[in-house]
């Protein structure tokens, strides 16, 4: 690995302005007087060419940055990344990942900045970019590939290879509009996945589809940083970005918050976005509803067994979960599901009335009161993030809030032994029986 | 690994343009790429598939022989009705399918102008060069039948080029700029049908331009399609032509396409914020 730096990235600074975007007179007009000025030599500097950056101070002081109609993406962003770094960028919904992603793959262009990198670039926002579902696989694969910045002679030379990796052949000269979904990724990712750029950028879109096409994404992102290439990954999965990335650019608000070692970069993240733990969570306008959304999820308490609210529950204990719902409409076949993730993103565990067999029905205005009592809590102490799904059996969401609340799990004398387990002993903590040759020696010590 | 080139995004007018003349060059292979996507999928699932290409234009031609010829008695300059339809409408044909795909080009694409990054212009051009096909095609149809009706004159050879690009200049230009448009304004896709049948009318297709009012003649250059229409009328009566309106109508042509192509590359780095 050298320590060359492949992508500079200078006083990187974008602007959007709400809703939506300037009329074309506007910017016409900007032009028109800039170039008539120009005729009129009232502008007397010149800048050479190349050597000019403006900066976000510079821009915000031009009498456009005042009006409230804009607003900063990305502010002032610095920073550098070396050759065959695996580099992951970390932050919120809305914290300029997307932005900064958009102006490195130049779909978008920078506001202030520069970017400077060496080498190509693919970049991966998604799988199938281009696909034409009138054409065959074969010509999809041509298309694709050049798309994506590959050589006409590159693909030719790698086309068996990608066949093979997308286990398609035998329908390869069939229009893709045929395919399964499954052989349409297979076929679109086996694209992807033999391009051979020196600068790799995935966002984590890219991921979606089932556990095993997960893992094969990442794993082969693995494998292009192991052939020496330098790779961004855009991420909410802290578990991904904690293994695969050597180092994380942590943003929030459209600023650089932190750059560097990945660990740190994680912990930030994660302490920022940590909630008090509370045992009654207000779900009527809580800010990590998802799109599309309806407002049914009403309220999320934490309960003790005999019904006191609680803001943290002992490891062993019952916990009692309860929601409270209210839809303006009503609604048959619904069910509630709550899945307990750790601050890194892993579920370990999944509470869902579908497992119960049955389905609610909601009447129209009635507050509807649900309790999931866990009689033993096995999980291992630490923070967990709740998220909240009512849906219907089809899969058709109605409420979907992700981070509800944190729930806390308190360490506790679970085993009876003194002993306290803890997280790093993993996350679940089962009752065991042990059966053991006696030791004479330690026998004193127990007592 | 040796980093083959250097890429600088920047905010800076210079360095955009340095870098896109770069970027053309190195996506020379899209270009062909988008061009034979452009061919193939045209006549996908149709039953009578690249048949559409030849029927088209004798369609047309027929039925204006009917109508303007038979019904309405307008004029040909001595044509005979099928040669004189026919003349005009190779070229007019060609042109509207180029305006209509390119204005529509970028839109149609949206997918991936919003998520990946190649110079957009090749998208337009790309889509010209493959209406260029049906214009070949109906172009020998054109001789054909010029030669079988004792009309052909080499002349109608000699001076495509010249037509073609007058053609393409014009077709590209507003194209370019209706594209650009369009991606911010939808009112383009609902409007350009009927754009392209004004313009028709403004162009001497169903009349010859001899029945044009004396006093609208000078501004025909405005229109470049009117001077390549009527002279491919002139190739087959053996001229003369009208050099100056033709002269008129490629500067003309031209300055339509730097306009096209300069709107077209001020708003193409917004496109994909804007789409």
């Amino acid at each position: 690995m050298s320590n060359e730096t492949v992508i500079r990235i200078q006083n990187l600074s974008k602007r959007y302005r709400y809703g939506g975007v300037a009329p074309v007179s506007d910017s016409l007009r900007t032009d028109l007087t800039d170039w008539a000025k120009g005729l009129l030599r009232l502008q007397k500097e010149k800048r050479p060419p190349g050597t000019h950056h403006e900066s976000f101070r510079q821009v915000q002081a031009h009498r456009l940055d005042v009006d409230p109609n804009y607003f900063w993406a990305l502010r002032d962003i610095n920073f550098e990344i070396q050759q065959g770094e695996v580099v992951g960028i970390i932050g919120r919904n809305g914290s300029g990942k997307s932005t900064l992603l958009k102006i490195l793959s130049r779909i978008t262009p920078p506001t202030a900045g520069t970017i400077t990198y060496h080498g190509r670039v693919a970049s991966l926002l998604e799988v199938g970019t281009g696909f034409h579902r009138e054409l065959t696989g074969r010509e999809n694969v041509f298309l694709n590939g050049s798309i994506l910045g590959m050589k006409r002679a590159e693909i030719t030379r790698r086309f068996d290879e990608i066949v093979a990796f997308a286990e398609v052949d035998k329908f390869i000269d069939t229009p893709v509009k045929f395919y399964s979904s499954g052989m349409y990724v297979r076929l679109a990712f086996a694209v992807a996945a033999h391009l051979e750029p020196e600068i790799l950028i995935v966002d984590e879109v890219l991921a979606v589809g089932d556990a095993a096409f997960q893992k094969k994404c990442l794993g082969k992102i693995g494998e292009v940083a192991q052939q020496g290439r330098t790779v961004l990954l855009v991420s909410h999965n802290m578990s991904a970005v904690e293994n695969l990335c050597d180092k994380s650019a942590f943003l929030s608000d459209g600023r650089l918050v932190f750059w560097g070692d990945t660990a740190d970069a994680v912990s930030h993240y994660v302490s920022s976005t940590a909630q008090k733990a509370l045992a009654d969570t207000d779900l009527t306008s809580h800010s990590g509803r998802t799109g599309g959304s309806k407002t049914i999820l009403r309220r999320l308490r934490f309960l003790r067994q005999d019904g006191t609210p609680c803001a943290s529950v002992r490891l062993g204990e019952e916990l009692v979960l309860e929601v409270t719902l209210n839809s303006s409409e009503s609604i048959r076949d619904v069910n509630l599901g709550i899945g307990v993730n750790t601050d890194s993103g892993l579920r370990v565990l999944t509470l869902t009335t579908r497992f119960s067999g049955r389905a609610m029905e909601l009447q129209a205005g009635q507050p509807v009161i649900i309790r999931c009592s866990v009689p033993e809590l096995l999980l291992s102490p630490g923070r967990y993030r709740l998220k909240l799904v009512l849906d219907r059996s089809s899969g058709e969401s109605y409420d979907v809030i992700n981070d509800a609340a944190t729930l806390v799990v308190e360490a506790a004398d679970f085993y009876g032994s003194g002993f306290l387990p803890s997280a790093s002993q993993g996350l679940v903590v089962s009752k065991v029986h042990w059966s053991l040759p006696k030791d004479p020696l330690a026998e004193p010590a127990r007592k | 690994m040796i980093p083959s080139s250097t890429t600088v995004i920047s905010a800076d007018r210079q360095e955009r343009l340095r870098q896109f003349l770069k970027d053309l060059w190195d996506f020379r292979e899209l270009f062909h790429t988008f061009l034979q996507r452009d061919l193939k999928v045209r006549y996908k699932q149709t039953a009578l598939g690249a048949m559409w290409v030849v029927l088209q234009p004798v369609t047309t031609t027929l039925a204006y022989v009917l109508v303007f010829g038979k019904i309405a008695r307008m004029p040909t300059d001595g044509l005979p009705l099928v040669l004189f339809y026919f003349a005009s409408n190779v070229p007019w044909n060609a042109f509207s399918r180029e305006l209509t795909g390119c204005a529509l080009s970028i839109e149609s694409n949206a997918q991936l102008v919003t998520k990946v990054y190649f110079p957009r212009i090749v998208i337009p051009v790309a889509i010209i060069s493959a209406s260029l096909v049906d214009f070949g095609i109906g172009w020998v149809i054109l001789n054909l039948v010029a030669i079988w009706m004792g009309y052909w004159h080499w002349q109608l050879v000699a001076l495509t080029p010249l037509l073609l690009l007058i053609q393409w200049c014009m077709g590209l230009g507003i194209g370019l700029a209706l594209a650009a448009l369009n991606a911010q304004y939808r009112d383009v896709k609902n409007v350009i049908g009927f754009i392209i049948q004004i313009m028709m009318l403004a162009t001497p297709v169903i009349y010859p331009i001899s029945r044009l009012p004396l006093a609208l003649q000078p501004y025909l250059f405005l229109n470049p399609m009117a001077g390549v229409v009527s002279a491919y009328r002139d190739c087959l009566k053996g001229g003369p032509f009208d050099w100056p309106l033709l002269s008129l109508s490629l500067s003309m042509g031209l300055f339509y396409l730097c306009i096209g192509f300069w709107f077209f590359r001020k708003q193409e780095a917004r496109l994909a914020d804007i789409l």
